[in-house]
């Protein structure tokens, strides 16, 4: 008889790791250039004035959603910092947090493949660990492309003040918490269906519904108690740009959803009748 | 130990029936056909045999190795084909087999996916999504057999294939078990289980109605009866209440065709009063024992595969 250990599926990572890797590469890129589009427009004054007076002539939200009162003529970091919550960079976030679980799990699921790939020696544990293992690791080597975006535009730009790249790293750390709720999120959408639309849909509704959330409970006081509930509500770009200490509560909140959401979806994953 | 035990295996979707106290084993070496039309629980049984579905209660045993659901055991021994076989499309079919057998044994697989492909006749080189169903099928049975399984599991092996190749798989199937794998072969084509299989299981409703050798299902079958009467003389109408268990299949010119449960006595006893030019009795396939099975319950099959 044959040894019937299972061992960890690395080839099946491997082959993953292969088949996402175009997506990781096209979202990493355009973030990339964001933020050194973001740094070229922060070292021109007349640039900023400009973007500031198209901001002032638009609702307040929208200028509350990219950065609010950090951005100011002078005021360089936080002008580069809008480039970290903009709703492109967040987008495309989102893009890979949700198609990248939702792809692997429910996509192979509906597709038919996950049949072949659970009749193999892989468990069913294995698999949904693969999946988070390529979509943690895309998502931190994306927070990584985005600073490291930051640090080359920097160093390719003058600035009338000094740019600290530290509360940089910060903020890409703390950005990248917020994304992994996302991921969290969509893991566990794409444990629990079959179909990969509606674990896309749960995942894109949940980062939506938490954005709209957040923008109505800043401009609107009576919706204020409503700002906890968003895991946005977690991001105070003040805080993390300019505050002298790590905000570890925020931190922990967002880690928290996403390790949740995680195992949440590991274990209804594993209880589930698979390929039904 | 058996190679494959299965007892008392209950499977619910809910309140929807999957199968219910479903029991048998099969032998090392052994080709088991496991029938039964759509919606009998084929798959279902198979699916739990992969650790696919969750048994609601009940064991299955492989290799002497309780089967967990989702924990893959003896997965690395176990050839499956499923009975819908896809795979990635735009991947050529000897990446996706390659990156299937990389998760088990991959150093066996290469040398016998080649074989098989040539066996096959099956261009490798080739992208799935430009396959047709029949060679994509090919695919699939290459996938099942490439690292020389102990276990085959077989969803409908044939499906999709022309006559010609289904021989070959058929072949191939009974090489396999030549070479000491057990299989098991579920399918809905009678010709090519009572071809292949020395014993098989009859499914109706997610239960197992039947459990013996291709040729004890046979003999179980009616009987059929074709009669020429001589010329000249008028073809007898059929007595029902002195023969009961016989019915009147056809009717044509001189000849009668009969079909009787049971012994044939009475039949010949009540032919005696006529004068008969000749007789014959046609085989009882295991297509006329299956579908007695299901006469019954034509058309009110339901519940999932």
């Amino acid at each position: 008889m044959k040894d019937t250990k299972v061992s960890f599926p690395f080839s099946l990572l491997r082959f993953w790791f292969w088949r996402i890797l175009w997506l990781w590469m096209l979202v990493g890129f355009f973030i990339f250039i964001i933020q050194i589009i973001e740094c070229f427009i922060a070292q021109d004054n007349d640039q900023i004035k400009l973007t500031l007076e198209i901001l002032d002539k638009m609702p307040g939200f929208i200028k509350d959603a990219i950065g609010g009162e950090l951005m100011q003529v002078g005021n360089t970091t936080g002008f580069i910092a809008m480039s970290y919550q903009h709703p492109l960079v967040l987008i495309l976030y989102m893009v890979f947090a949700v198609c990248v679980p939702t792809g692997l799990l429910a996509g192979h699921v509906q597709s038919g493949a996950m049949e072949l790939i659970l009749s193999r020696s892989v468990t069913k544990n294995q698999v949904y660990i693969c999946a988070v293992i390529l979509t943690t690791l895309g998502m931190i080597a994306l927070v990584m492309l985005m600073f490291l975006g930051t640090v080359t535009g920097v160093n390719m730009c003058e600035y009338s003040e000094q740019v600290r790249l530290w509360p940089f790293f910060r903020a890409s750390i703390v950005g990248g918490l917020l994304s992994g709720t996302g991921a969290g999120v969509a893991l566990f959408a794409a444990a629990v269906f079959r179909s990969r639309g509606r674990a896309i849909g749960l995942a894109v509704s949940f980062f939506i519904i938490n954005y709209f959330v957040e923008l109505i409970a800043e401009w609107w006081p009576k919706a204020e108690f409503l700002g906890p509930t968003s895991i946005f509500y977690y991001i105070d770009s003040a805080k993390v740009l300019f505050g002298e200490n790590w905000p570890i509560g925020d931190m922990a909140v967002l880690f928290s959803i996403s390790v949740v959401s995680i195992v949440a979806g590991g274990v209804i994953w594993n209880r589930r009748d698979l390929p039904l | 130990m058996k190679p494959l035990e299965i007892k008392s295996l209950t499977k619910r979707y809910g309140r929807d029936r999957g199968v219910e106290d479903i029991s048998f084993d099969i032998e090392q070496g052994e080709i088991f056909g496991y029938l039964g039309p759509n919606g009998a629980g084929k798959t279902t049984t198979i699916r739990c045999i992969m650790g696919l579905l969750r048994a609601s209660s009940g064991s299955i045993n492989v290799l002497g190795q309780k089967v967990k659901a989702g924990k893959a055991t003896c997965h690395k021994c176990i050839g499956y084909l499923p009975g819908d076989f896809r795979i990635w499309g735009s991947l050529k079919a000897k990446r996706s087999l390659e990156v299937l057998a990389a998760l088990g044994d991959s150093e066996i697989s290469k040398k016998n996916r080649l074989e098989l492909a040539e066996k096959l006749e099956l261009n490798l080189d080739r992208k799935v999504w430009q396959l047709s169903k029949g060679n994509r099928q090919k695919v699939g049975l290459i996938y099942a057999l490439q690292h020389e399984p102990e276990i085959l599991i077989l969803d409908e092996p044939t499906s999709g294939l022309d006559p010609l190749v289904s021989q070959v798989v058929l072949e191939i199937i009974r090489e396999a078990a030549g070479n000491g794998a057990t299989v098991l072969l579920s399918s809905h084509d009678l010709s090519e289980v009572s071809a292949v299989c020395g014993r098989a299981a009859i499914l109706r409703e997610g239960k197992l109605v039947e459990l013996a050798p291709i040729s004890t299902i046979v003999q179980e079958g009616h009987g059929q009866l074709k009669i020429w009467f001589v010329e000249g003389s008028a073809v007898p109408e059929l007595p029902a209440e002195q023969l009961p268990g016989v019915r009147e299949i056809k009717r044509k010119g001189l000849m009668l065709h009969l079909e009787y449960s049971g012994k044939v006595d009475a039949v010949l006893k009540w032919l005696g009063k006529y004068s008969v030019s000749r007789m014959s009795t046609p085989e009882t396939s295991l297509e006329d024992a299956f579908m007695q099975y299901y006469s019954k319950d034509a058309g009110q099959q339901g519940g999932r595969a």
